[in-house]
Formats: C-alpha cells, structure tokens, sequence
C-alpha cells in the first residue's frame, strides 16, 4: 500500500480543485449545479464505473481523493450518491425484487456521464414489506439536499433480514418531499411506494458490513474528512492574518497547539482512510483478517472522520471569533455541513463500537 | 519475504533461548547485551547500514521490517533506539571514516553499545542552554559537566556528548558532539531511581580526555548536525509498536460478542461480552494504534526516499506517543484488578513507562511547536 498519493491522484485532485475554483464565489461557496458541471467535464462521475460501463475503472484509492477534495470546499456532493447508485446496480440486489433489470442496467452509462443523479435519504423510519408487484416503503426519512434534477432517491429501508437500501423514482406515486426546519434536510414520506430494486442486508447475519456499505462509509469518511481538513485551513490562515494584542493570535500556543494536534490526527485520519480504500479495492470487503478487513477499515475512518470531523469544523468556527458565526463566513458552511454530514451512515459512538466488535472477531 | 526471514531469526535456538530467558527474569531491568550480541550475529542490528560497516546494505524499509519483528518478539529496544538508531545513524550520517570503521561494525554486531549524553540538569528540551564545557587541551578538549536522565549509560561503552566550546555567537553556536568513552575513570555513572522499570543515570564527567578523532561533525557543528539528524530519530516506529502491543493486551480477555453492535439501527444480540463503551474503546484504540503505524510507516517511506522532513516526523512522533501513552491508561483502566497476573504484570509495566513516551526524543510540546510553526508559515500545502 502506498501512502504518499501517487501522480494520478495528486492530478485528479489538482484538477478538480482547479475546476472547482474557477467556479467558486469570493467566499468559496459553490453553486450545486456548478460542482455537477465540474465533476462532468472532468469524466469523474465515471471514476469508479468498469469500462463496459463507459467507466474509467478506477478504485475507491483514487475515489477518495475526490470525496476528500469536495468536502474540503463544503460542497454539495453528487458524486456519493451516484457512485452508490452505481454500486448498488452492480451488486447482487435482494431475492423478490421486482425489479426491471433491463431498464436499471441502461442507468450506468447514464450515471457514468453524470446526466442521472440520485438523493441519498438517512435514518431508520421507512419500512419495506414484499407485496405485489415488488418492494413496498412505508415511513418517513430525511433527506439531505439532493443534487438539482436527481431522479432517483436512495432509502434505507429496514425488513425482516435487516437493513437495505430501496432505489425510489422521485415520480413514485406515494412519495412527498417536504422542507423541514433542520436546514439542508428536507422530510421523504413514503406511502405504499414501490421500490425499483432493493440491495442486499447492509449488514450480513453475523453482523459484518457488505461490500456496498464498506466503499459507501469509505467515501463517505473521505469526504468528512476534506469537510474538517477545510475548515482547518481555514482556521489557520484566520490565526495568521487575525491580529489582536498587537500580534497574530496563532502566535499564542493556545491557538496554535490545538491546531497542530488537530493537523497530526487529520493526517492520521487521511491514511485510515487510504489503508481502507485500498483493502476494499484488493477485494477485502467485508472478511478476512479482522485487523486488515475493508469492513474494519471503512467503520473505523468513518467513525474517527464522522468525529473529527464535528470537533475541528467547531473548533474552526471557534478559531474565527464572532465573524465565523455570520453567515458570510465560510468556516459556517463547514460546520453546518458536518453536522449532516457526520452521522449520515450512523452515530460515531456505534460505529465504533462495530468496530470494536470487528476487532474481536 | 524479509519479514519471514526476520522472524525465522528471531525463533532460531539461541537467540529464542536467550530472548525467553531475557523476558522471563525476575530483574526490573536486566542486562539485554548478550540477546543484542546473538542479533548483531543474526544479521538484525545494522540492517540498512553499507556492509563495510557491518551493516547488511538493505533498504530502511527493511530496517523498520526487522525493527517490528523485534520489538514483537519481545526485545527490549532502548539499546537499539540509542545505539545504532541514534548514534549509529548520526555517526553514518557526519562522522569520520575513521568514526565509522571504528564503531560501526561493533555496534552492528552487538558487541559495543552507545548512548546519548543531552541533556542536563535544569535544561530539558531547549539543548541550547547547556552547560557542559569542552575546553581545548593538548590533545584535544577536557569535558567538566554532568548530563541526566540517560538510559543505559551503565553498560554502554560510548556516549554521544554535546558539549559547549564556545560561548561566541548565538546559544546554538558553539555546540560540538563528542564520543566519549564511558569506561574512562573519569566519567561516573550514578542510577536514579525512576517509576518506570528502566532506570535513568546521572553521568559526571570529570575532566574526561578526548581527542580529536572523537569530535563528530566538526567543532561548532553540533546543533547543525543535530538538527539534521533528529528527524532520524523521531520515525515514531518505537512509539506505534509500543502502542501495537499494549493494545493487544488490553485487547486480552474480551471475547468478541455474538453478533456485532451495527449501526444501521438494528441491534443485534446483546450477547455476553465486552460493554457497549469497551467495546467502542476497543474499536477507538485500535483505530489510533494502526494510524500510529501508518504515519510511522510513512516516515520510513520518507527516509528511503531521501525526503524526510521534520513535518512528517514530528508528527508522527506527537501522534504515535500520545497514543501508546493512551493506550497504556485505557488497557490498565480496563483490566483493573481482574487481570490474570502476567497481564497485569504487562500493564503495570506500561502503565509506568507511559509518561516518559511523551518526553523522551522531543517532547510533545516540542513536537506541536514544530507542527505549528509549519502550518503558521503556510509549510503544509
């Protein structure tokens, strides 16, 4: 395993920082259909998709990167979702699926070019019960502002084996979007909406994460990783040009020795999330050796980047004064980010005890 | 594979007998030289060190191989972290020809040991307030100061000294390493008690002689020469397999439950086991102690390279050592008084030791002022 990032990734992610830069505001904040017009002139929607796909065939090695590099600007995401889309088409779906296998197989090359884009929903309160005619979702669940145009939602959706993830047409008949207080989130009710397909248990029957849920957390870690590697930044430079007492503040070690702990466990962090994309990519998801698995990996970046990822945006907010409350300040957008962001596939604390629960095995 | 190689070694006869007998002693501190004479015989001390210095002429990538494959073994790595880590490389790196045949093959074949002679009472980790004076002699220089807080200086046979020879210039001038024979009658060296089961020394040195063979780097050079070489020093390797290990012990005992604590809202059998907080510092701590591997492990990348820098190796140091400090608490805490004897044995060991992780080889304060200083200076982009 390298950990130095190799050519490849460092022009992937140049690339895209330069791409995202010509489009950014003064303040860096980025408009959602702007990062998808980026993503798709640079073909990284394609990253991940085998060639027959249209795909650049790619690992999540250098797909993290790219998660890493979008969270570091805050933005809106597309390209999680419609990675995990893809993921989810390729994978082996749940048994009783009525599914049109023809019609979803024709989505990839549309996913590849980044003209389909999905939602991803959280949370637990969406059943699915077999019925006919397929897969029907009954519940509610949040859903994170999904990328303009999206066409499908991803949902959890919990069943008799577990966990799964339900592909829902944005047109299902049942199906209401509706703003809620929390921003950025908006309200999915599902009533009686039939799923286009289901994958497979999240987790298996001994409780080990499936190859789908592994590279999901591994991007998702990637990119709450660049959220809080961002806002770091971002409190550095305030602790260089920000003056008070007649000198910079980060010339008080009370400043700057949280900020160098803060970078040595983001770089920690980074290399976690690296060793995890590349045990998923040498086909270790979800077994082997309990200390070297793609399923221990993935929980234990998500978990440390999900924490790491709430405490630096808060501490970075902190670092900025008052000014970092206003709205116009981009540090906010980092922390308000973090806060969907970070629990989007479970609470820290579970996810370490999952695993702690890997470890042992 | 190296690593097998490694191992194979380790689990030869004689080296396998002495290692069992070396950890089985009832001493607090017992005298490791002969284990270290048997894997300098092995070919394992010195290993990416040219071979006409006694070295195996291997990369750093296999030094840091056979460097884990010890410290799992069980070797005590003091000797190896002073000796040919620190004082080898640094003499590899700006001593003498001489310097080098002379030392070198012996401390790569285990049959002579260094130490560090740094720091002194009252100046901990600003080294530029040192008192220790070498002044020039017929010969050479007479050293007259003492130095604290050193390991091992009772059996080792040279000491890596930093003493002044000029007050001209800033503080950091004026500074010059010498290799000083610790059999001379006049150095003596006193033990202090510590917590921990290594014991530090007091190291007087009384008008020692030395000539200018021993002088390393150059007189004046010593803070040059310092600088270049701490980053050498400070891989955190020793730190992250201290953690590995302390980890696999506090690991001990907890079996693995039923089925696992998933996240994704189901919980699964609550079967008997670890507590759900065990649990999630087991998953914490593993977590760390592999990232403390994996930054230490970048660093050997880096020293292969040739790229080194004092970023990447403080903070590593920073982050392996806080860490093995961690988990040196967390597994204590964790066994209580409900340890079978040799677990509790271990962890009583660590435990004691941890505190002087983060101070040994630069402080952690030094470290996040390093760190701090790179990223307020825009050096981490």
């Amino acid at each position: 395993m390298r950990l130095e990032l190799d050519d490849v990734q460092r022009d992937l992610l140049l690339a895209l920082r330069a791409g995202l830069g010509r489009v950014a505001a003064a303040d860096g904040r980025l408009d959602p259909a702007e990062v998808h017009s980026c993503l798709a002139e640079l073909d990284l929607f394609a990253l991940e998709l085998p060639d027959d796909a249209g795909g650049l065939a790619f690992g999540l090695d250098h797909a993290a990167p790219v998660c890493e590099e979008l969270g570091q600007w805050a933005a809106a995401d597309p390209y999680r979702a419609g990675a995990l889309f893809a993921d989810l088409l390729r994978a082996p779906r749940a048994d009783g699926a009525q599914h049109q296998p023809r019609d979803l197989d024709e989505l990839l090359p549309l996913l590849a070019t980044g003209k389909l884009t999905a939602g991803l929903a959280a949370g637990t309160g969406v059943v699915a019960t077999p019925g006919t005619g397929g897969w029907r979702l009954h519940g509610d669940c949040a859903l994170p502002d999904p990328p303009p145009e999206a066409a499908f939602h991803l949902v959890p959706v919990r069943h008799g084996g577990g966990t799964a993830l339900a592909v829902v047409a944005v047109d299902s008949p049942g199906l209401g979007c509706a703003p809620t207080g929390r921003d950025g989130v908006r309200r999915l009710r599902l009533a009686g909406v039939t799923a286009h397909a289901l994958s497979t248990p999240l987790h298996d029957a001994d409780g080990l994460p499936s190859p789908l849920l592994v590279r999901a957390r591994i991007r998702q870690a990637a990119y709450l990783l660049g959220l809080a590697a961002g806002a770091h930044r971002l409190a550095v430079a305030r602790a260089v040009t920000r003056r008070q007492f007649d000198r910079s503040i980060g010339d008080n070690q009370a400043v700057a020795f949280p900020l160098a702990e803060q970078f040595a466990r983001l770089e920690a962090a980074r290399l976690l999330v690296h060793e995890a994309g590349w045990h998923s990519d040498s086909g270790g998801d979800g077994g082997g050796d309990s200390s070297g698995s793609a399923a221990l990996g993935a929980t234990q970046s998500l978990a440390c980047t999900a924490e790491l990822a709430l405490q630096v945006t808060a501490h970075a907010v902190h670092v900025h004064g008052a000014a970092g409350i206003a709205t116009s300040s981009a540090v906010q957008r980092h922390y308000r980010a973090a806060a969907v962001e970070a629990t989007r596939w479970g609470a820290p604390a579970a996810l370490w005890r999952e695993a702690g629960a890997l470890r042992l095995r | 594979m190296f690593r097998e190689r490694v191992k194979e070694e380790l689990r030869s006869p004689d080296l396998g007998a002495a290692l069992a007998a070396l950890l089985g002693s009832a001493e607090r501190e017992p005298d490791e030289r002969g284990v270290y004479r048997l894997l300098g015989e092995h070919g394992l001390l010195g290993v990416d060190w040219p071979r006409r210095y006694g070295g195996q002429g291997r990369t750093a990538v296999h030094a840091a191989i056979a460097v884990e494959e010890m410290m799992r073994a069980g070797v005590p790595d003091t000797l190896f972290v002073n000796g040919v880590q620190t004082v080898g490389n640094l003499l590899l790196l700006a001593g003498t020809e001489e310097q080098k045949q002379r030392i070198l093959p012996r401390l790569a074949a285990g049959r002579c040991f260094a130490s560090v002679l740094y720091t002194e009472p009252g100046v901990g980790s600003d080294l530029s307030a040192l008192t220790t004076r070498a002044v020039p002699v017929d010969g050479g220089h007479r050293i007259d100061g003492v130095k604290m807080f050193n390991l091992k200086s009772g059996i080792t046979d040279y000491g890596l000294c930093a003493a002044r020879t000029s007050t001209e210039g800033s503080r950091y001038e004026g500074l010059t390493l010498f290799l000083v024979d610790m059999r001379a009658p006049e150095v003596l060296a006193e033990r202090l008690d510590t917590m921990s089961d290594e014991q530090f020394y007091r190291v007087a040195l009384d008008g020692v002689r030395v000539t200018g063979a021993d002088v390393v780097g150059g007189l004046g050079q010593g803070w040059a020469v310092l600088a270049e070489a701490l980053p050498l020093e400070r891989t955190g390797l020793d730190f992250a397999l201290r953690a590995e290990r302390w980890y696999r012990a506090g690991c001990g005992g907890f079996d693995a439950p039923e089925g696992l604590a998933g996240s994704d809202g189901h919980d699964r059998a609550a079967a008997p086991g670890p507590t759900a907080d065990q649990l999630a510092d087991i998953g914490r701590h593993g977590a760390a102690t592999s990232a403390a591997r994996l930054l230490a492990w970048r660093c050997v990348g880096s020293a292969e390279a040739g790229r080194l820098d004092e970023l990447g190796t403080s903070t590593a140091k920073w982050y392996a050592s806080e860490q093995a400090a961690a988990v040196a608490r967390w597994a204590t805490a964790a066994h209580d008084f409900d340890a079978p004897p040799e677990l509790a044995a271990l962890l009583d060991s660590a435990y004691r030791e941890a505190p002087g992780l983060t101070l040994s080889g630069g402080t952690s304060e030094m470290m996040l002022q390093t760190i701090s200083s790179f990223l307020l200076a825009g050096g981490t982009t």
